[in-house]
């Protein structure tokens, strides 16, 4: 049992000297320039619905059925990598992540796919196809190698792909789940990328400086044969890539919305993320773009917490289980692989300070490095995971108390 | 050993506010009565449920006495019947873990119900002589778990019959039972006499320090539902933090009677509730509690991740424990069959009572305005 009423002492100390400073507890950090919350939006100006629904002449104007198609893709072929009876083939895989045919759910043939939008916005990668092709080859790695560990008959140790547990889990030669690589990865390569650096910088504009939507949306020009402007429906494809699902089906971000509300200190984000949403949608309508602008802000902050806090919370199990000698290393793995997916999410997060991701790529793959590098997880040690969860938490406006108070 | 220094902190800020009346406390920045509160708390709930215990204490005693002076089936039988009862009673003063003496190495509930038993050690012990078990100093901390509840567990439903009667060791088997019991009559001896002794006043400390006795007992409620109610019968037995990885039944509470587990949760489940509500011990009347002060306070509604809506406080704890019922309804009233052939059900109860964790943890926190005294576990 794990009692620390020991800081009572300095929580009273603490307490007597910062009574007058309690209405700034709650902010990590005051001093930016950017809004960082719903509440700091100025909306004022824009009258917001109670529910997400927006409509006009009667009908609805939000459409984000691309979205929910792809994230319904994502989770067959995330399920797929762990049928082990019969074991999927590179066809199954290729067929649906490439071409999305042959989906056991027929709706989800056509011509929306995943791979084509992993890796692929505007703003990481319109001038980079390298390192989007790199990316997508990343997951094309993850569902080809699984085959393999899933064709394996041996219990998952060192240098041998193979189960673990009566789960069981699916570990390849160095203790890493590629099902936990795909699905945490995609959160950044796919909804995170779409969301933040693709569909919000295609507001105004294709990405030209054209303002040519925004000039459609003052005149309320609709898209061709659609009751939406391009605006709105940009806006609303940023927003299906979050909400596309329902909570309880989505695996992507919506689900870790959910999740990191448990973690005290980010209780807050699903509530941020979702009246920004709001919010900026209906500042679109109003045609008040400093109001969408800031929305954007706080919802390219928030979103781009929930990578960085997921990976330090499972790098912080994987390593509480590494110095409990009466446990089994393997026991760590799932949780490292959760932390290797978000990881590598990183990359695509937006820095609403800076305009970057908070890692760039180079440096994510330096993180992934260590994760892999010898026998992967098999030789990891405290040391490599204290080493990257500092440099995790010192890109972030969040200390590593914070980060794991529960 | 943080906790040894703790515990002597908690208990000299408790008496020095106690003693010097409201002197060093301070003013709340509202107008709510704590004391209304204290009282509803100290009549209605904590005396009559340490009333109970006790009285399931005693019946323990007479059980035990009559198994060491002639151990039978039928007196056994008895016996473990008794500690089934005791177990249950046991549930509803698990969360006001005050008023062991300041050089207590543990916590009355740490010495009480440390689980998973160490039959290792135990076993080791019931190898010895009586006289080495009169030795034995169940005043460490390192033997919580060689005592308690989960112990007399072990020695009554996980030891058989003839070890106390045909057995080379049974005398030694007698006397480890003898001394475990006494020792949980001596500790509730000591805490309930605690709570009589101070109840006038710490239901009189009506302040909002961090010292007042609101403060300790609410932080004392909220370590309780971390620690007691969320981790040691859900996260631990099933692995959650390791997605399961790390679930081991021997970790389920009453493992040798884990036929039990259910109920003895849904006990504690139950105490959770009645204090945040106020209900008393015999579940006829509803006085003031948490609900209520946060009524008084009218705070902003709270946002709900899910449906994507914000609820007043009441409706949005009552979303909150209706997700926990429903997901209780799953479980098995053995919580081992669970851990082995169901633990996503185990895992999604995890996260369904850290939900009502954090909510207690922000939002009634941030309403109330009380300081939390504990730094949090994240279950190791």
């Amino acid at each position: 049992m794990n009692i620390r009423k020991i800081s009572l002492v300095a929580t009273i100390f603490a307490t007597a000297i910062f009574t007058s400073c309690s209405d700034d507890s709650d902010d990590f950090n005051d001093s930016v320039d950017f809004a960082q919350e719903f509440t700091d939006i100025d909306d004022s100006v824009v009258t917001e619905p109670a529910t997400y629904e927006f409509e006009r002449d009667g009908n609805t104007t939000i459409d984000f059925s691309g979205q929910t198609t792809r994230l319904k893709q994502v989770n067959e072929i995330g399920a797929l990598m762990l049928s082990a009876n019969p074991v999927p083939t590179q066809d199954d895989f290729t067929n649906r992540f490439n071409q999305a045919v042959s989906f056991t759910d027929e709706s989800l043939n056509g011509s929306k796919n995943v791979r084509s939008k992993t890796g692929s916005s505007v703003g990481l990668f319109q001038s980079n196809a390298a390192d989007s092709e790199s990316i997508k080859e990343d997951f094309d790695s993850y569902l080809t190698n699984q085959i393999a560990v899933l064709s394996s008959t041996n219990e998952a140790s060192v240098g041998v792909a193979g189960t673990y547990s009566d789960t069981p889990r699916y570990f390849n030669a160095q203790g890493l789940e590629y099902q936990q690589a795909f699905y945490k990865g995609l959160i950044g390569a796919l909804a995170m990328d779409q969301s933040l650096n693709h569909y919000f910088n295609r507001l105004d504009d294709n990405f030209d400086g054209t303002l040519s939507y925004r000039t459609e949306n003052d005149a309320e020009t609709l898209a061709t044969d659609e009751n939406y402007t391009t605006m709105e429906h940009h806006w609303d494809e940023a927003y299906g890539y979050v909400y596309g699902l329902d909570a309880d089906e989505d695996n992507l971000i919506q689900k870790y919305l959910n999740d990191i509300a448990n973690q005290v200190n980010f209780n807050d984000i699903a509530e941020n993320v979702f009246k920004a949403f709001k919010i900026g949608r209906a500042a679109i309508v109003a045609q008040e773009y400093e109001v969408r602008d800031e929305a954007v802000e706080v919802i390219r902050y928030q979103i781009s917490k929930i990578p960085s806090a997921r990976a330090i919370y499972y790098l912080d199990d994987a390593k509480t289980i590494f110095e409990d000698e009466t446990t089994d290393n393997r026991d760590a793995f799932h949780s490292l692989s959760e932390a290797y997916g978000f990881i590598y999410s990183l990359q695509f997060t937006y820095n609403p300070s800076t305009g970057e991701p908070y890692f760039a790529k180079a440096e994510v793959d330096a993180m992934i490095a260590v994760l892999e590098e010898g026998d992967g997880f098999y030789d990891l040690s405290t040391d490599d995971i204290d080493d990257l969860i500092n440099q995790i938490v010192s890109a972030y406006d969040f200390t590593l108390e914070q980060a794991l108070e529960q | 050993m943080k906790k040894i220094i703790s515990t002597v902190v908690v208990f000299m800020l408790l008496f020095s506010c106690v003693e010097e009346n409201d002197d060093n406390t301070t003013e709340g920045s509202d107008d709510f009565d704590r004391t209304l509160i204290l009282n509803n708390w100290v009549d209605n709930i904590i005396l009559p449920a340490y009333d109970a215990f006790e009285a399931e204490v005693s019946n323990l005693k007479t059980a035990e006495t009559a198994f060491v002076s002639s151990p039978s089936e039928a007196t056994l039988t008895t016996f473990q019947t008794s500690l089934f009862e005791t177990q249950k009673a046991w549930q509803h003063v698990a969360m006001f873990d005050l008023g062991l003496d300041v050089n207590a190495t543990a916590t009355y509930r740490e010495f009480m119900n440390s689980y998973p038993v160490d039959v290792t050690e135990v076993d080791a012990s019931l190898d010895t002589t009586v006289d080495d078990i009169a030795i034995i100093s169940f005043d460490l901390s390192i033997r919580a778990d060689e005592q308690g509840l989960p112990t007399l567990d072990y020695l009554l439903n996980g030891v058989d019959l003839d070890k106390y009667t045909t057995d080379d060791q049974s005398e030694v088997y007698s006397a480890y039972v003898t001394k475990v019991v006494d020792r949980i009559v001596s500790l509730t001896s000591d805490v309930t006499s605690y709570w009589n002794t101070n109840a006038v006043s710490i239901k009189s400390d009506g302040g909002s320090s961090a010292t007042s006795s609101f403060n300790i007992l609410f932080n004392d409620y909220l370590f309780y539902v971390e620690q007691g109610f969320r981790e040691a019968k859900i996260a631990t037995p099933s692995g959650s933090r390791t997605g399961g990885a790390s679930k081991d039944p021997m970790f389920v509470e009453s493992f040798y009677t884990s036929e039990n587990s259910k109920i003895l949760f849904l006990e504690a489940y139950e105490a959770v509730e009645n204090l945040y509500f106020g209900i008393s011990f015999d579940g006829n009347s509803d006085g003031e509690s948490i609900d209520s002060y946060i009524e008084f306070l009218n705070p902003d509604t709270i946002f709900d991740s899910v449906t994507l809506q914000n609820y007043s406080f009441s409706d949005f704890i009552s979303l909150k424990l209706s997700d926990i019922d429903e997901q209780v309804d799953l479980l098995n009233d053995d919580f081992t069959i669970d851990v082995e052939n169901n633990n996503d059900n185990m895992i999604d109860t995890f996260t369904v009572i850290q939900n009502y964790v954090v909510f207690l943890k922000t939002n009634v926190v941030q309403t109330i305005g009380v300081t939390i005294d504990f730094a949090d576990s994240d279950g190791d």
